[in-house]
């Protein structure tokens, strides 16, 4: 698998003690099927939600908490937050300040503040914090930004990225706990991407959005975001919940870079088979699907964590790449409000 | 009236597309072009009646279509309907918004009819879409996605000459943003950046734009000339409270051919090709007063749009349109009406 440790470096070396703080978003779900499979790892999980926590911790034969300082106090070298974005600063700070070294579920923050306040309590602490963002470790994402970065297109002058997904629901859907809708759920990822890849930072952001999909909920549905970076390139990003129930995938993330030399378009989650079901008999209801079968981009970004608490650096992408990807999301929220672009970077 | 003859103005690759449409639909070709060579070359491999002056021509046909560069719109079909003959106009309908307004009050004034052939409206896959989401298949439009990507034109050609042809937005980009008007409806804020200057004049070769709709809808529209040694492509994806249609036209490629430049070699793969359709529709307008599915007054709307969205991309700011109140409703209700009509 592609998440095994490496022999050279891990093997002698006791496992790791891992906890994951919080289910409230479902990717902590695949990060605890990867961790549990991993030999190197103990990994025990916290939930204030036994109903949601404790199921998973039964599927993979781990113990669970409902109290994250339970957790904490078993000493884990390292810890996977996954509460909702409000909550996020709350349990690192804790985490930080028991001694464990942080992977926070993206977006980092719900504010500025927040994601400073949670980079200095890791700095403070002696503890490193890294962004999940896993789609830095998918594998079309990492050969275009390869040639890109090696110069194959020539100079970049513009990008269009997006981000689409289906409606989460939940409390995804709460601008308290999820500091926002499809901008604040759907931007940092592509948002990180091309800080990455670019090797620059933001300097202008426009966007619209609406609430035309889903008209009833509190937050905007869907948005469409033009960021303009230091050094020179124009990037766009959609981030709107447009895919319907019925989409053969729950959404993706797609990068077209445009060159002097070239074009190259990455889809992140391409690397799929076309599955159409028909259940026994062919006599159950209609089910097309694409069936994924590349890289497990959670299991690399775990192993990246992992490697890291191991060697002592800072794994990658850290909090600041996730600090500076959330400040592109607030400055749609700001452009929004003014009806023209804004300058970044922003005032915490 | 009965349409025995239509006189083509510009005679280059666009004025070769034309011709072959009229020829199919049996209509006899007369033809014009500043260029002797290219008189001379419509004459011997086309068959075209050509004139040595427009003068010659005008007395000659019922309808003239424009075929010239962008820049010479206005003139050659301000002469046409002066001569009181219907007129049919390449995309953009013209230059500037004060010539479209001038070419739609004279066409009214005449007594002819002014036809725009944004040909996109005219693209099976595209008039599907629009039936589709007129049938209700995604619901309220919410977020468009278009794009439109090709390598250069050939040559220093006026298209490099953002004077001439208004750039990538107003000879690429004007296709979506019309068709982002046909799904969506009227537009009250734009948005855009234009990029990668290359080329004999160092034009630029890629656009964004974010068009807002009177509805609230969202269109992100990318032009591109940068798709170097790569087959032409355009995608739409039209998500809405209901549900989503997306297509690209290198998903499912109906032919497959090897070397690929192969794949047009057998003819259009539809039983008529979009420019005869949109000619068809023109002619049935002049012939009988059926009402087409694209009017002068879209094309002035997609100029309309696509010069705010230069502007945008000089000035760096949004740039809100101005709004006719009683056309907010726009993209639904003349959706019914043209599509049942079509």
């Amino acid at each position: 698998m592609s998440g095994s440790p490496s022999p050279a470096t891990e093997t002698s070396e006791r496992p790791l003690k891992i906890g994951i703080l919080s289910f409230a978003h479902l990717h902590g779900l695949s990060y605890a099927s990867v961790l549990a499979s991993r030999p190197d790892v103990e990994l025990r999980l916290a939930d204030e939600n036994a109903e949601r926590g404790k199921p998973i911790a039964d599927q993979h034969g781990v113990s669970f908490t409902t109290s994250y300082a339970e957790l904490l106090e078993w000493g884990p070298d390292g810890v996977v937050i996954c509460s909702e974005n409000a909550r996020h600063r709350v349990l690192v700070e804790q985490a930080a300040a028991a001694g464990a070294h942080v992977l926070c579920e993206k977006p980092l923050a719900t504010s500025l503040a927040d994601g400073r306040a949670m980079i200095e309590a890791c700095e403070k602490a002696g503890v490193s914090l890294m962004t999940a963002f896993p789609v830095r470790f998918c594998g079309p994402v990492v050969s275009v930004a390869r040639l890109v970065r090696d110069g194959k297109l020539g100079r970049i002058h513009g990008v269009a990225g997006t981000n689409p997904g289906t409606m989460p629901g939940g409390w995804f859907v709460d601008p308290e706990l999820a500091g926002g809708g499809a901008v604040m759920d759907h931007t940092v990822h592509v948002a990180d991407l091309l800080r990455w890849i670019l090797g620059s930072e933001a300097v202008e952001v426009y966007a619209q959005v609406n609430r035309l999909l889903y008209p009833d909920l509190p937050v905007e549905t869907a948005g469409t975001i033009a960021v303009t970076f230091e050094n020179g390139v124009v990037a766009t990003i959609d981030c709107s919940w447009s895919r319907p129930k019925s989409y053969p995938t729950w959404g993706g993330v797609t990068l077209e870079f445009v060159g002097d030399d070239g074009v190259a378009t990455a889809d992140a989650f391409a690397q799929t088979m076309n599955s159409y079901y028909d259940g026994p008999s062919r006599s159950g209801s209609q089910n097309v699907q694409w069936l994924p079968w590349g890289d497990n981009a959670d299991a690399l970004m775990i192993a990246e964590f992992l490697a890291a608490i191991r060697e002592g650096r800072q794994p990658q992408p850290s909090g600041w790449d996730g600090y500076k990807a959330t400040e592109i999301a607030f400055a749609a929220y700001a452009s929004v409000k003014a009806g023209q672009p804004v300058r970044l970077p922003l005032e915490e | 009236m009965k349409v025995k003859s239509v006189g083509v103005v510009g005679l280059g690759g666009m004025g070769g597309v034309h011709i072959a449409g009229w020829q199919r639909l049996g209509v006899d070709v007369h033809g014009y072009d500043g260029l002797p060579e290219a008189r001379a070359r419509a004459r011997d491999e086309r068959g075209v009646t050509v004139h040595d002056d427009m003068e010659s021509l005008l007395g000659a046909v019922d309808v003239v279509d424009v075929c010239t560069p962008t820049d010479a719109h206005h003139t050659v079909a301000l002469a046409g309907i002066r001569a009181g003959r219907h007129v049919i106009c390449e995309k953009p309908l013209t230059r500037t918004l004060a010539e479209a307004d001038e070419l739609i009050a004279a066409a009214r004034e005449a007594g002819v009819q002014l036809h725009v052939a944004q040909v996109v409206r005219f693209f099976p896959e595209y008039a599907a879409a629009r039936e589709a989401v007129v049938a209700g298949r995604i619901g309220t439009p919410a977020v468009l996605r278009l794009t439109r990507e090709g390598g250069m034109p050939a040559g220093d050609r006026w298209y490099h000459d953002q004077a001439r042809s208004g750039g990538i937005i107003c000879d690429v980009m004007i296709h979506d943003i019309d068709f982002a008007r046909w799904i969506a409806g009227d537009v009250v804020r734009v948005y855009a950046k234009t990029l990668r200057p290359a080329g004999p004049q160092g034009a630029h070769t890629h656009a964004y734009a974010i068009l807002t709709h009177a509805s609230g809808a969202i269109s992100h529209l990318t032009a591109s000339w940068a798709r170097l040694k790569a087959p032409f492509r355009t995608s739409f994806e039209l998500a809405g409270s209901e549900g989503m249609l997306d297509y690209a036209t290198d998903q499912r490629p109906a032919v497959r051919t090897a070397p690929p430049e192969l794949a047009f070699a057998g003819g259009w793969p539809t039983a008529e090709d979009p420019w005869a359709a949109e000619l068809r529709e023109f002619l049935a307008a002049i012939e009988d007063g059926t009402p087409p599915r694209v009017g002068a007054e879209d094309g002035r709307a997609a100029l309309e749009i696509a010069l705010a969205a230069v502007e945008s991309a000089e000035t760096g700011r949004a740039i809100e349109l101005p709004t006719d109140e009683s056309d907010t409703n726009l993209g639904t209700t003349t959706a019914s009406a043209e599509v049942t009509s079509a």
